[in-house]
């Protein structure tokens, strides 16, 4: 990566849950609050980051570089990246997410919490069991009796994938 | 991630849903469900929505002619030609019998008071569909003319929130005790599920009793010796004071209290003896113990009377434009800027209702059950 030409600039690389190696300036990493204590403290140049795919650490570092370079001067751009950052498909927007959480980037983990509740607004519940993998614990009665209290609860959106 | 998505993220998501969306999702799991029940994730998301003025809805009670009975919209903001309105499901009734009932009072969590003759009322969020039957108030000997149709005779309502004792209280006045010409006052707070008699009402003052509720303070018109104010009573330390009304001097005009979210408003309108007066709102501050009057609108009479004279304002819209009920056939919107109203035909609304009343209000999660 840019390492090479950054002469004093420390180096730091993240290893992602398939072993996948990332090399970084390190500045990049203090937006994230878990990086940035790790860094601070312990002086590491290494960091195993086992639980995040390197698919979604590929999207956050992507992140972290361009919000580096946000200045008053390109924010309308800053924002067209946002928006086209988020429009993935709902299940890499979600692990996106959670490790966004995991390494405490709060600005980030606001536009992405935003972006999942844009897209699961309409949906029906069924979607979004699927969405989440969550398995209804409700009895047969409860369940039959959700879907007489408010049906439209069952009858929204029911596309689970891509929107 | 399994089934085990984090549950601070999962709060983070759906604290930015709609109420409509979360009543959706509170089907999905016991766990989702538990947490959108909880109190502090209902208080967050009101918090979160309060200051959105594009989540504001109106709520409007009509009358439809054909039925004689009351039914109920909510109105998506902003109010205009195509906001789209949906038929409130009406809350199960505690006797089919009665039917004279009323909205009389909503406050800023969306929710409403119904009553009902007989001195049955109801605490309704027509958001969630919930609603609670309020026990029967303390019965005074001599109080009984429930049916009379005797203003002297009536009782009122009112909803309010204290919110320094985190309660709701409902204020009840009336009817008149023949023997000493009192009113009496009662208050109920939803927290001890009870009644409480209070102090009664000044004998020498009186009032019509059309009373709002503001802040934990009920506020109404009142008279005493040829001297118009407007008496307040803190439901907190139930202390009755006497507010000087702007300009202090009533007696040539009419006039009517109303609050939107937690502000006293007062509106001045035509005088009883045909002396055309501009129409002008005035807001209420609170400073400590001390209270100040500040004009918000003034409407110049030629725009304002032409045959018409019922006007009952709604709330302010788009940088200070306000939105009146007209005549009970129409809503209609001030431009300050222009000077002039303009009428909104809402097209979703059905024709030949009658429009008894319109409040702006928020959707909120607030069970009147868990209150």
């Amino acid at each position: 990566m840019a390492s090479s030409t950054t002469g004093e600039k420390k180096i730091l690389t993240l290893k992602g849950g398939d072993n996948e190696e990332f090399i970084l300036e390190e500045s990049l990493v203090l937006q994230s609050e878990l990086l940035k204590n790790m860094v601070k403290e312990e002086r590491v140049s290494s960091i195993p980051l086992p639980s995040i795919k390197s698919k979604t650490l590929v999207k956050i570092i992507e992140y972290l570089k361009k919000h580096a370079e946000l200045t008053p001067s390109n924010k309308e751009e800053f924002k067209n990246f946002e928006k086209e950052f988020v429009n993935v498909v709902l299940e890499e927007l979600l692990d996106i997410t959670v490790a966004v959480n995991y390494l405490k980037i709060n600005g980030l983990l606001e536009f992405c919490c935003q972006a999942v509740a844009d897209r699961i607004k309409d949906k029906s519940v069924e979607a979004v069991r699927k969405i989440f993998r969550i398995e209804s614990d409700f009895t047969p009665e409860e369940e039959s009796e959700f879907r007489k209290e408010t049906p439209e609860a069952f009858e929204g959106d029911l596309d689970d994938t891509t929107n | 991630m399994p089934n085990n998505f984090p549950r601070d993220i999962t709060i983070d998501i759906l604290i930015k849903l709609a109420v409509s969306s979360i009543l959706r999702i509170k089907c999905v799991c016991k766990s989702w469900r538990s947490l959108i029940e909880d109190g502090q994730f209902i208080k967050q998301h009101y918090d979160r929505y309060k200051n959105d003025t594009n989540c504001h809805k109106i709520f409007l009670a009509c009358i439809k002619y054909q039925y004689h009975c009351q039914q109920y919209y909510s109105i998506d903001a902003p109010f205009e030609h195509d906001s789209s309105v949906s038929l409130l499901e009406h809350p199960p009734k505690i006797n089919h019998k009665l039917t004279r009932e009323l909205v009389v009072s909503c406050c800023k969590y969306g929710l409403f008071l119904l009553a009902f003759s007989y001195d049955k009322i109801i605490l309704w969020n027509p958001t969630i569909r919930e609603s609670r039957i309020i026990p029967r108030a303390i019965q005074v000997e001599n109080e009984q003319s429930y049916t009379s149709s005797l203003e002297d005779d009536k009782i009122v309502y009112g909803l309010g929130y204290v919110s320094t004792l985190e309660d709701y209280k409902i204020v009840r006045i009336g009817p008149k005790v023949p023997e000493d010409g009192h009113y009496n006052i009662q208050i109920f707070s939803t927290k001890n599920d009870s009644w409480k008699l209070m102090d009664k009402l000044p004998r020498d003052t009186y009032s019509d009793r059309a009373m709002v509720v503001a802040d934990g303070i009920v506020y109404m018109i009142s008279h005493k010796k040829g001297k118009k104010f407007i008496l307040s009573l803190c439901v907190k330390n139930e202390k009755f004071e006497e507010i000087l009304c702007p300009d202090g001097d009533l007696r040539i005009v009419s006039e009517t209290l109303f609050t939107i979210g937690e502000c006293l408003f007062l509106a001045k309108f035509f005088s009883p003896v045909n002396k055309m007066v501009d129409f002008e709102v005035w807001c209420m501050k609170k400073n400590g113990m001390s209270c100040s009057w500040n004009i918000m609108l003034t409407i110049p009479i030629p725009c304002i009377w032409n045959d018409r004279f019922w006007m009952q304002p709604v709330g302010f819209i788009r940088d200070g434009d306000m939105l009146f009920l007209r005549d009970k056939t129409e809503f209609v919107i001030y431009d300050s800027k222009r000077r002039n109203f303009q009428k909104v035909e809402v097209a979703e609304l059905e024709e030949s209702l009658c429009l008894n009343w319109a409040v702006t209000y928020v959707e909120t999660l607030i069970s009147p059950n868990a209150i």
